[in-house]
């Protein structure tokens, strides 16, 4: 192999290490949550096992191809005291693995400028959850009750 | 792709005037998809967006716009880092600008693939297929308008951004007015000052962060210096007048949708062609969507074409120079740097094509997105202190636009400036809440930032002298 070769043949492993190993560290980071019916309230139920209190719910329809419907929570470590940190987090159920996957990427594509989303994603089975915003103690407790759905 | 191994820069072509350097910049910048996440926040948006305004569009526009006249050379930000700290940190800057693209483009062309299903059927979007041929037909076929040199994606940029841009952007603001002036309820409480002013605190600094880096893209004409007839004059103007078309439309834009759509109807989850439609819906021109997602979605591609086709001039810059290996400096007739607009639309299918077909990938975005914050930081950081550095090192360089205020002036366009992007990459740095290992996510996000921007160190390791194309440095024959 020439030096006029062997530059090439670097310049692509290069470029390729610089798409493979960012995309692979951040699919280590993130494992594939797989589409499986979940069954009950699963946000309420780790709400609650997270000493949170439901402040308010409403019912929730997402405009977007085969959501079939959700709800919309208020929490709070204390829903008679104005002053209480709360949080609002949406859950809405889809219907295909298909349909849940292009919502997330309609979450993706509404970044700020050319940066992140408002808010953030959570997978749970055929559930997506939105929480914004995201960086909270209430969320740090419910996310970690939510892992175990 | 046949080419001819021209270079660029003796092949440019003075095409380039006030008005279409401006559209270059408003294509890079004004987006309809940031209007419903804005109008979530009511009045006090106008808080957010006026910090993004002394934050961040203020400084940039005026740092590109003295950087720009003092050195109108090929690279745009490369050249001007160049100047101030070498070599390295010109490339270190622009690679930056350009490898976080490669992870920008798939969400923005899922974006262009969504909202053009939007005009035809929702559904549609729900098909990994279909995404990823209409991704790829944007893609592609934006690279092939940037084959065709700077005239034609100059005439392709200038009419898509008007069209795909600011006529949306115009349309939503005009219905917004019309819907005071008919006397239909605002949704918003009566106005107050008071209430303008935006919540700061600690679950809001991620946003706040956003924010200083909403208007990024300003220095994209930079890119195009070699094509100015006048940069001297028309830089500084095209930036003030970006500045002032991004800002307005911006800004009436989103309180046009504030007015109309009530806060909790805009789930942000759900996607702006949803908020558009209630939004026309409510206005009683249920018809008028189906046009509306296809000037968006044209919108879309100009943005991707000023992303696409900047950096990559840049990196063809570069590669003249000798800084990257012969094989990445060819241009054709058209003095379109076609290798690196092969390489780029090949790593960018590659990246998309995982971003579809790969579901554990497009929910491992999320700390990509973070990589790109960090890579965006890095180049603006490294512009301020160039904007800065020059003034001591570089004096008597003529600058046709000089920041008013001597050297307090420069510091306080670049300090601030410089403050808001390093206050940007801290909190791009913070995990969500829900990440139960902090420091593994910092640590990632770090590795993966330092392995997008790291390439330049070792494409200038390898350097040899012979990879210098006509032995001359690309400059502008102003």
């Amino acid at each position: 192999m020439n030096e006029k070769s062997l530059v090439a043949v670097v310049s692509v492993i290069l470029v390729a290490a610089i798409v493979l190993i960012p995309i692979g560290i951040a699919t280590l980071m993130h494992q594939a949550e797989p589409y499986r019916i979940v069954e009950g309230e699963p946000l309420r139920e780790a709400a609650e096992a997270a000493g949170l209190q439901v402040c308010n719910v409403t019912d929730t329809l997402w405009n977007v191809p085969g959501a079939t419907g959700g709800t919309t929570y208020v929490l709070s470590d204390n829903c008679t005291d104005p002053d209480a940190d709360t949080i609002k987090v949406e859950i809405q159920a889809f219907d295909s693995e298909e349909s849940r996957d292009a919502a997330i990427r309609t979450y993706l594509s509404q970044g700020v400028g050319r940066l992140r989303p408002v808010g953030n994603l959570i997978v749970v089975g055929q559930y997506l959850v939105y929480v914004e915003p995201y960086d909270s103690d209430l969320l740090t407790r419910l996310a970690a009750e939510l892992k175990k759905k | 792709m046949s080419e001819d191994a021209g270079t660029g820069s003796s092949q440019s072509r003075k095409v380039l005037g006030i008005f279409t350097l401006a559209m270059i910049n408003v294509a890079a910048v004004l987006s309809i998809r940031n209007f419903p996440s804005m109008a979530v926040y009511g009045w006090s948006c106008i808080g957010w967006y006026v910090i993004g305004t002394v934050m961040f569009l203020i400084p940039i526009s005026l740092a590109g716009a003295e950087l720009a006249t003092g050195w109108p050379n090929g690279g745009g930000v490369y050249s001007w880092v160049k100047q101030a700290f070498g070599e390295k940190g010109g490339f270190v800057a622009l690679f930056c600008e350009w490898s976080n693209n490669l992870v920008w483009f798939p969400t923005v062309l899922s974006f262009i693939a969504a909202t053009l299903a939007f005009a035809l059927t929702p559904n549609l979007a729900n098909s990994p297929l279909y995404m990823f041929g209409v991704m790829m037909i944007a893609f592609w076929g934006t690279t092939a308008v940037a084959y065709f040199g700077e005239e034609a994606s100059t005439k392709f940029g200038s009419v898509g951004v008007i069209l795909g841009s600011i006529i949306p952007a115009i349309l939503i603001t005009l219905f917004g007015v019309w819907w005071i002036a008919s006397g239909q309820a605002l949704v918003l409480p009566p106005f107050s000052l008071d209430q303008i002013v935006p919540e700061i605190s600690l679950p809001t600094l991620p946003f706040f962060a956003t924010i200083v880096l909403l208007f990024a893209g300003m220095e994209m004409a930079g890119f195009h210096a070699l094509e100015v007839r006048n940069p001297q004059r028309d830089f500084p103007l095209a930036m003030a007048v970006s500045a002032v078309v991004i800002f307005f439309c911006t800004v009436a834009a989103t309180l046009a949708i504030a007015f109309v759509i009530p806060a909790d109807k805009l789930s942000l989850a759900s996607g702006v062609m949803q908020a558009i439609q209630y939004f026309f819906d409510a206005a009683g021109l249920p018809e008028l969507v189906g046009p509306m997602a296809i000037l968006i979605t044209i919108g879309g591609v100009v943005s991707l074409a000023a992303w696409l086709i900047g950096p990559a001039k840049g990196l063809g810059v570069v590669a003249e120079e000798g800084n990257m290996p012969p094989m990445f400096d060819r241009t054709n007739k058209y003095g379109a740097p076609v290798a690196v607009l092969f390489t780029q639309a090949l790593i960018g299918s590659l990246i998309s094509l995982l971003y579809v077909f790969l579901p554990s990938v497009n929910q491992a975005y999320w700390i990509l997105s973070a990589m790109t914050v960090e890579l965006l930081c890095i180049v603006y950081v490294l512009v301020f202190a160039s904007l800065i550095k020059l003034r001591y090192t570089q004096p008597d360089t003529p600058r046709p636009f000089k920041i008013p205020g001597g050297m307090v002036g420069v510091w306080l366009v670049g300090g601030v400036g410089a403050a808001g992007v390093i206050f940007s990459f801290l909190v791009g740095l913070m995990p969500p809440s829900y990440y139960d290992n902090g420091l593994g996510y910092v640590a990632a996000v770090l590795f993966g930032t330092f392995v997008l921007a790291a390439p330049p160190l070792v494409f200038l390791r390898m350097k040899k002298p012979e990879w210098k194309k006509n032995g001359t440095e690309v400059r502008s024959d102003e």
